[in-house]
């Protein structure tokens, strides 16, 4: 990220209304959106085409998990945000140190969350 | 010896002897009675009283058949018609009645009654009650039923853990047979980390007290872990000393697997509702943005339709929805009537509970803005809505035709971004909305598998 542009951030969302939604409320916030993606492939697809600062990623995607998503985030060093609709003790383990959103949240919430991941 | 003193040519030596044998049989603790060739009854001890009522004076020169039930009486004169001609019958099985009319169970051995000359002259019959005897066979054979048709395995074993009984159901629970398991070791069945359980329940029974439902695990033959709840109680003997323990297995693995399964369940209901809820958060602000009022109308119909889905979704155990039905469940909400305006043509394709969501909401939105503006504003529009697949790429529309003159729509509202942007990112395709004069026309193209999992059905 560079001073002056925009921080760039990757939505995970399975749910194409709750994806959207998020979208314009983080553009509204200020932010820019890489994309919404609602599958792991999709996620690493955009991942590697285009670089962003900060992710949000629902933890159930429906058939699979944003495990390996988070992974790659891990080790690509850009910091992300959990949201779910499970209770904590039922994330895997990769969200173990990503702060949790519980769904439903307030969007204000979650740019907060936001802002602490890109400065602790 | 039996019969009517006298009735034998007697001497006066054997007198003497003759009065002390009949002694005998008067005192003895089995009934005797003797009778003559015809049935006619000559002695009656004092057991024969005490068994079946009638006093001595009473029967004596009476019928012997009037002790016997009247559908036994042919098997009786049939069993007397062979002693009378010189057999003996030991404990024949059978029924007489008292004096009281009641039937009693009682075996009877029968034997010729002999002159010195080796004349049949009678018939003597010792019979014993048997009733209480065969009470207790019965209810020992019932519970022996009783215990080998138990759904529950039952297992007895020594207080030092020797197998002496194992029932069908602990054949089938644990594989092993009856024969293989008598004489072993209950240890056998239990697992190495486990094998101080078997102390533990051993030291409880010893002591006298029951073992209630221990849920553990146990070994099948085949190797396999089951879940057991096991009840182990102590047996004793007459004195009261504890001799060993009788224990009743149940296999639990299914009521485990439901409680895993329920509680996967539960999880699962937790993350949806509150996704749920997530998404009519997420509809509400996108119906107000921009400071626009909610149009509480449309927000409710947009409800039902998320309703209407989750209902096909149930009906299908949370895997899929009929594509068919979503299209005829979110235009039902449209009315009979315009049904026969509406062509629905296309293959059977289930599709996954994600794609269904974006493809009902975007029916439903089409719906309603045909209602409002479109092909179903009038009494002539009609709609034609078509879908089909290679295997690879889905492929569906939605063309109206007949109704009002159409023209872009002058703002985008979140129907449209829904019918749209919505569909294109949540199933990964391209969406196209037309709007000739003739009527609106939407066009979606996506990868088959982005809205199903199963291929089947995919061509018709």
């Amino acid at each position: 990220m560079r001073i002056g542009e925009k921080i760039h951030v990757l939505i995970v969302e399975d749910d194409p209304i709750i994806g959207f939604d998020l979208a314009v409320e983080l553009e509204e916030a200020g932010f820019a959106v890489v994309g919404v993606a609602p599958t792991v492939a999709k996620a690493l697809d955009l991942l590697e085409r285009h670089p962003c600062d900060l992710a949000v990623l629902d933890v159930n995607l429906g058939q699979e998990t944003s495990a390996p998503i988070a992974r790659a985030l891990v080790a690509a060093d850009v910091p992300f945000v959990a949201v779910t609709g499970y209770s904590v003790d039922q994330c895997p383990e990769e969200f173990a140190r990503a702060p949790l959103l519980s769904k439903p949240f307030q969007t204000t919430r979650l740019v907060a969350a936001l802002r602490r991941q890109l400065h602790p | 010896m039996h019969g009517k003193p006298g009735a034998s040519p007697v001497q006066c030596a054997a007198d003497d002897e003759t009065a002390y044998l009949a002694a005998i049989v008067d005192s003895s603790a089995d009934a005797v009675l003797g009778t003559d060739n015809d049935g006619v009854i000559r002695s009656w001890n004092r057991a024969c009283e005490r068994m079946l009522g009638h006093s001595a004076a009473e029967m004596i020169g009476t019928s012997v058949f009037d002790i016997v039930p009247p559908e036994l009486r042919e098997e009786a004169r049939a069993i007397r018609a062979r002693v009378s001609l010189g057999e003996s019958i030991e404990s024949f099985e059978t029924l007489r009645i008292t004096k009281q009319g009641h039937p009693i169970e009682v075996s009877i051995t029968f034997s010729p009654i002999r002159t010195k000359a080796d004349t049949i002259i009678g018939i003597s019959a010792i019979v014993r009650d048997v009733s209480q005897s065969k009470k207790a066979e019965r209810s020992a054979a019932m519970l022996a039923a009783i215990v080998a048709s138990s759904s529950d395995g039952v297992v007895s074993k020594t207080l030092d853990g020797t197998i002496t009984s194992w029932n069908r159901s602990a054949e089938r629970i644990f594989g092993f047979s009856e024969s293989e398991m008598i004489n072993q070791s209950i240890r056998t069945i239990i697992p190495s980390e486990r094998q101080a359980e078997e102390d533990r329940i051993l030291a409880t029974v010893i002591s006298g007290a029951i073992v209630d439902n221990f849920e553990t695990i146990r070994i099948r033959k085949d190797g396999a872990q089951i879940d057991v709840s096991v009840t182990v109680s102590p047996v004793r003997d007459s004195a009261g000393r504890v001799i060993g323990a009788s224990k009743i297995v149940r296999d639990i693995t299914d009521k485990r697997q439901t409680r895993e399964q329920l509680r996967t369940l539960l999880a699962e209901v937790n993350h949806r509702s509150k996704n749920l809820l997530s998404l009519v958060q997420a509809i509400a602000r996108q119906m107000t943005r921009h400071g626009r009022q909610l149009d509480l109308g449309r927000f409710l119909e947009r409800l039902q339709a998320i309703a209407g889905n989750q209902d096909l979704l149930i009906q299908n155990d949370w895997r899929f929805i009929p594509l068919g039905d979503l299209v005829r469940s979110q235009l039902g909400a449209f009315g009979d009537p315009v049904s026969n305006r509406i062509a629905i043509d296309g293959p059977q394709i289930e599709l996954t509970p994600e794609a269904a969501q974006s493809i009902g909401m975007a029916i439903h939105e089409l719906a309603t803005n045909a209602a409002k503006y479109g092909a179903l504003s009038n009494d002539d529009g009609q709609i034609v809505i078509r879908w089909s697949t290679d295997g690879q790429l889905f492929d569906m529309s939605w063309t109206e035709n007949g109704g009002p003159p159409v023209s872009p729509p002058a703002h985008t509202g979140f129907g449209s971004r829904v019918i749209s942007d919505m569909v294109r990112s949540g199933l990964d395709g391209t969406v196209e909305v037309l709007f000739p004069v003739s009527g609106l026309h939407w066009h979606l193209t996506c990868p088959l598998q982005r809205l199903s999992r199963t291929r089947i059905n995919a061509h018709r």
